[in-house]
Formats: C-alpha cells, sequence, structure tokens
C-alpha cells in the first residue's frame, strides 16, 4: 500500500459551507484513497439517466456511478460529458468521478470530437454568441468568432454522433429533382428523382412518381418503384412500407420478412431490428419472429449491448440482446451506453 | 325581489389578492427548500461525523507514527534537514488529530422523522426572515432560524416547536398600514425571497460537489454494490498504521 504522502490530493470544492472545509484536507485525502482502492470497479461505460429531475450516469448493473445531481448533461466522449448544475444554463465538462475539470461557463458546449469540443460564450452586453473550441488535452478555450447557425448544428451533429460518414456518394437536390454526387461534387448519377436516399451496401432508395424503388451505383433499378416507401439497407435487409404495413426485402427485392408490422423503429444490427405492433415496439430477428415481444412505448438501438427502452409506466429501463430486462424501469429518462475512455 | 349586494372589488384589492397567494405559494417553496437545505447539510454533518470516528481517528494514529518515526530519524540523523521533516511531521498529526477528533467528529448519527421535517417546514413559513415587517423583526426572525436549523441538525423537535411557539406574528396585515403600502411589502417580500431561492440552490449545488458530499456519494455506490467502502479504508489505513509501527520499531532498536 502506498503511503498516504503520495496519493496525489484531488482537487479541493469551490464554497463548501458549515464548516466543512476545515475538514476537507482529511476528507480528500479519504476519498483519494477510496478511489485507488476501488479503480477496478470504476465501469468503463456508462449511460445517462435522470431521477427525480435531475441527471447523472449509471453503470451497466444500473447503479448511479455518478450520482444525479446535474440539471443538464451529455453523453461520454473521450473522458469528458458536458454537464450544468445549479439552475443555470451554462455547461461545463465532468470526469468520470462526476467532477467539473472544466467550471460550467458556456453556453452551448459540443461532445469532444478527436480532442476537440465546440463550444459558445454568450456576451450580455452585446446579446451574441461567440464560439471557440476546447481543447481535451489542455482543457484550454480558443476563440474561433462570431457564432453563425452552422456552429450550433456542428453543435447538435457532435451530440448525435452523425460524423459518421456515409458511403461514397451523397443525395444531392438540383432544382426538384434528386441525383447522386461524388465526394467532389460531381454528378455521377443525374438529378431524376423525386426523392433519394443515401447508399449503403451499394444500393440506394428512391423515389420515382411517389413509389420508392432500388438502385445500384450505376442507376439501375434492382428494385422496382413500387412501395410507399423503402429505408437504407443494413445487414442485407431494408424496410418496406406497403399498404400501411412495414416489412423488409432483401438487396434483389425479395420480401424476406411480410408486411405485417405497423411501424418501423431502427435497420438490421447484428441480426435484430426494431419493429411495432400497435403502439408498443419490440425487436425481431432476420426471420421475422419477435425476440422481445412488442412491449414498449420507445426501444433505442443496442449500444454496448444494451438498449434504453421506455415501458407503458413511462419509466425507462434497459434490456439485452435476448430481451431480459437487466435494468428495471425506473428512470424518468435515459441516454445510451458510451464508453468513458 | 330584493337584490344582493355586492361590492365589486378594486384594481388595486384584486392585485393585493393576487399577490397574497403569489406570497403564499413562494413562502411554502422557500420553506421546502429551505428544509432540503437543511437536510442536505445535516446528512453530510451525520456522515463526516461517522468518517471522522471510523477512518479520520486513524489517518490521526498513522500521521502520529509517522511524526514519531521522523522524530526518531531525526534523532539518529542529528542534521537540520531531519529535525525539519520531523518538525513539519508533527505539525502535520497535530492537524489531523485535531480535525479527527474536532467537533465534525461528534456529529450524532440521526434520521430525521416526517414530524420533525414537517416542524421545520412550519418554522420556516412562519418565520423566515425574508417575510419580516420591519428591521426588528427581520433581526429577531434570523435568529430564530439560525436556531431552527440547529434545532434540526440535532433532531431537537421541542426546541423547534419553542421556536415555533415563540414566534406569533398574528396576521400578515399590519393595522392601519393601507393597501398600498401592503402591496409594496409583499412585492419586496416576494423579491427577496426569490433571491433566497437562488442562494438556497448556489449552496445546495456548491454542498452537493463539496468532497464530503462526492465521499459519500462513493460510499454509497460502494454499498449498493455490497462493498462497505469505510471498512475498506480503515482496514488499507489499518495496514500501513502496522507497518510504521514495525518501521518505528525496527528504528528504536537501531537507535538502542
Amino acid at each position: 500500500m502506498a503511503d498516504g504522502k503520495d496519493l496525489v490530493p484531488l482537487p479541493l470544492p469551490g464554497g463548501p459551507q458549515l464548516g466543512l472545509r476545515t475538514n476537507a484536507e482529511l476528507i480528500a485525502r479519504g476519498r483519494a484513497e477510496a478511489y485507488s482502492l476501488t479503480l477496478q470497479a470504476v465501469p468503463s461505460c456508462l449511460a445517462r439517466a435522470k431521477q427525480n429531475g435531475k441527471w447523472g450516469f449509471i453503470d451497466k448493473p444500473g447503479r448511479f456511478a455518478i450520482a444525479p445531481i446535474f440539471d443538464c448533461v451529455g453523453d461520454f466522449c473521450e473522458g469528458l460529458a458536458r454537464a450544468s448544475v445549479g439552475g443555470k444554463y451554462e455547461s461545463g465538462y465532468i470526469d468520470k468521478l462526476g467532477k467539473f475539470v472544466v467550471e460550467p461557463r458556456f453556453h452551448e458546449a459540443g461532445s469532444f470530437v478527436e480532442g476537440l469540443a465546440t463550444v459558445t460564450i454568450y456576451h450580455d452586453d452585446c446579446e451574441e454568441c461567440e464560439w471557440g473550441y476546447l481543447n481535451r488535452k489542455t482543457l484550454k478555450y480558443a476563440r474561433e468568432g462570431w457564432c453563425d447557425d452552422g456552429i450550433y448544428e456542428s453543435i447538435r451533429a457532435a451530440e448525435k454522433n452523425e460524423h459518421s460518414p456515409h458511403e461514397g456518394l451523397r443525395p444531392v437536390c438540383s432544382g426538384w429533382d434528386y441525383g447522386y454526387q461524388d465526394q467532389n461534387g460531381r454528378w455521377v448519377i443525374e438529378p431524376q428523382f423525386g426523392m433519394a436516399g443515401h447508399f449503403s451496401e451499394s444500393l440506394a432508395p428512391v423515389r420515382v412518381n411517389d413509389l420508392w424503388g432500388v438502385i445500384d451505383e450505376n442507376a439501375n433499378f434492382v428494385v422496382e418503384p413500387y412501395y410507399q416507401m423503402i429505408y437504407e439497407f443494413s445487414e442485407g435487409l431494408a424496410a418496406f412500407r406497403l399498404d400501411d404495413k412495414y416489412g423488409f426485402i432483401d438487396t434483389i427485392g425479395r420480401r424476406t420478412i411480410d408486411a405485417r408490422f405497423d411501424d418501423y423503429g431502427w435497420q438490421f444490427d447484428q441480426g435484430q431490428a426494431c419493429v411495432g405492433i400497435g403502439c408498443l415496439y419490440g425487436i425481431i430477428d432476420r426471420l421475422g419472429k419477435f425476440v422481445t415481444i412488442p412491449q414498449f412505448q420507445k426501444v433505442g438501438l443496442f449500444r454496448k449491448d444494451l438498449a434504453r427502452i421506455q415501458g407503458t409506466n413511462e419509466k425507462w429501463g434497459f434490456i439485452d440482446r435476448k430481451g431480459n430486462l437487466v435494468i428495471d424501469l425506473q428512470f424518468e429518462d435515459a441516454g445510451s451506453f458510451h464508453s468513458i475512455g | 325581489m330584493a337584490s344582493e349586494i355586492v361590492r365589486h372589488l378594486t384594481p388595486e384589492e384584486e392585485e393585493l389578492l393576487r399577490k397574497r397567494e403569489e406570497l403564499a405559494a413562494v413562502r411554502a417553496n422557500l420553506a421546502e427548500r429551505e428544509l432540503e437545505l437543511a437536510d442536505f447539510r445535516s446528512q453530510l454533518a451525520v456522515f463526516q461525523g461517522r468518517y471522522m470516528r471510523q477512518v479520520g481517528v486513524l489517518y490521526a494514529e498513522l500521521d502520529d507514527w509517522q511524526a514519531r518515526i521522523a522524530e526518531l530519524k531525526a534523532k539518529l540523523d542529528g542534521s537540520e534537514p531531519a529535525s525539519e521533516r520531523a518538525a513539519q511531521a508533527r505539525a502535520q498529526a497535530r492537524t489531523t488529530h485535531e480535525a479527527a477528533h474536532g467537533e465534525a467528529s461528534k456529529a450524532p448519527d440521526f434520521q430525521p422523522s416526517a414530524d420533525l421535517k414537517a416542524l421545520f417546514r412550519e418554522v420556516a413559513k412562519r418565520i423566515h426572515p425574508d417575510f419580516a415587517k420591519g428591521a426588528e423583526d427581520e433581526q429577531r426572525r434570523t435568529r430564530l432560524m439560525a436556531h431552527a436549523n440547529e434545532a434540526y441538525s440535532r433532531g431537537d423537535t421541542e426546541a423547534l416547536q419553542r421556536i415555533l411557539d415563540e414566534y406569533r406574528d398574528g396576521s400578515d396585515s399590519i393595522p392601519g398600514e393601507g393597501i398600498g403600502a401592503e402591496l409594496i411589502r409583499i412585492i419586496r417580500q416576494i423579491s427577496q425571497a426569490k433571491k433566497s431561492l437562488a442562494a438556497i440552490q448556489k449552496e445546495l449545488s456548491e454542498l452537493q460537489q463539496s468532497e464530503i458530499a462526492l465521499l459519500r456519494q462513493d460510499v454509497e455506490t460502494a454499498r449498493k454494490d455490497g462493498r462497505n467502502l469505510f471498512e475498506k479504508l480503515a482496514a488499507s489505513v489499518r495496514e500501513r498504521i502496522a507497518q510504521a509501527k514495525g518501521e518505528y520499531e525496527s528504528l528504536s532498536r537501531e537507535a538502542n
């Protein structure tokens, strides 16, 4: 066991009352030691969860690893999560112990992406926001300029983790019609569709005269326009809507799962997709058989092998891929699990 | 048919009624938040007391052994730096001893009952300084509110009841005050109460981020996981005390 003096003391808090500060050194010593004792127990991923109107972070067994004391939090990204407390709008960033490592001062605070977070600072005097980057390593802010709409979009995109690019060709609208351009902005497929989805698995859903079909990268129809709607392909299957019911087709247009669902939640991921019957959602396998029968108001995507679900009691919990309720329906709101590293 | 005589309220009277209702709501909210703050303070004080008694005293013992070792080394070494290190270690041991055996360690274990909470809520609603009717009244209310906070932290229901009995302010109106003056007084009280609400929220947030609150959260998290973090901490410090004792004894043999 290391001597107490070798332990790095945790930073003392700002402004505790009631004479607690006088003993803070001795308490900080215990906390530093407690942390070193339980270091192995620090979870590798956490999910946001709301209880009694406040947000904290839970681990996979469903316990609060970071106490629910925050008014607002974001998901962990590169070891930090944005958070605000005390009824204040401004956000700062907390570490995996729930301690502010960057004090709340930002009007908008984005998630860290490749070592940088986009943040904004509001100026009361001119009622405008400046923006800049917060550096993950140094935790220093560098001003870039005054805000425009693009900044807020970039913050939202980082928050939703929307920076994963789609496949090469992207749908672009010209006049009334959609076509596809490559990364250099050259038209590869001329504008000719009423609507166009992203390419995935070398196929893209497109709309012609109010009916959806599927094209390949040479603009040849592999599924003729016939459906009310077709979504993007994933794991060789795409959801379609026909006569207001949802089913799935394969890459050559065969209906492998009949149109018998009332709604569609999310595409196939590790052999499972989310569909709805009535107003409740469940999870099916590639044969269309329910792995989790429809019983939830909402089913999130699986992250770290758990999916957040909202029960008919409005509360949120988590299920595993077998449909087992591993964290009871108990939270007022919840986010998906994310790595904290 | 006799017609009923109805006196319509003047706009000032209507406004006064609205403001009285708003004041009542703010009062209830403020009392609730004062209770939340008092409750959290008490919980932290109780937890701090437990920490000092179970772990703090062990740190004090460890630091005492470290100081003895440093003093013995200084005696063997005879150099000035060794003497300085010994003095520093002794000062550290004294500070730790004072903290571990000080007032904080004497905080009694108590769980506030529903009756105690209800009583405190009532006291806060009735005697909060924000609703004083003058400078003298405000002074009296401030003194009583401080006593109420102390009584709550001790779990002393009788004292809270005495405070409530002692303050009998009668109605909210001041005789001969007039609608205009009452309206102004109520608006000021509402404004003051809102400032107090913000101050309470700030203090709560600071307390929630304090080392003791975070340590309490760590202990609570470990407890839910079936682990007793206090016991682990105590065992870890005891182990180091044993090592320090061993080192001291071996140095003593060397010195003799």
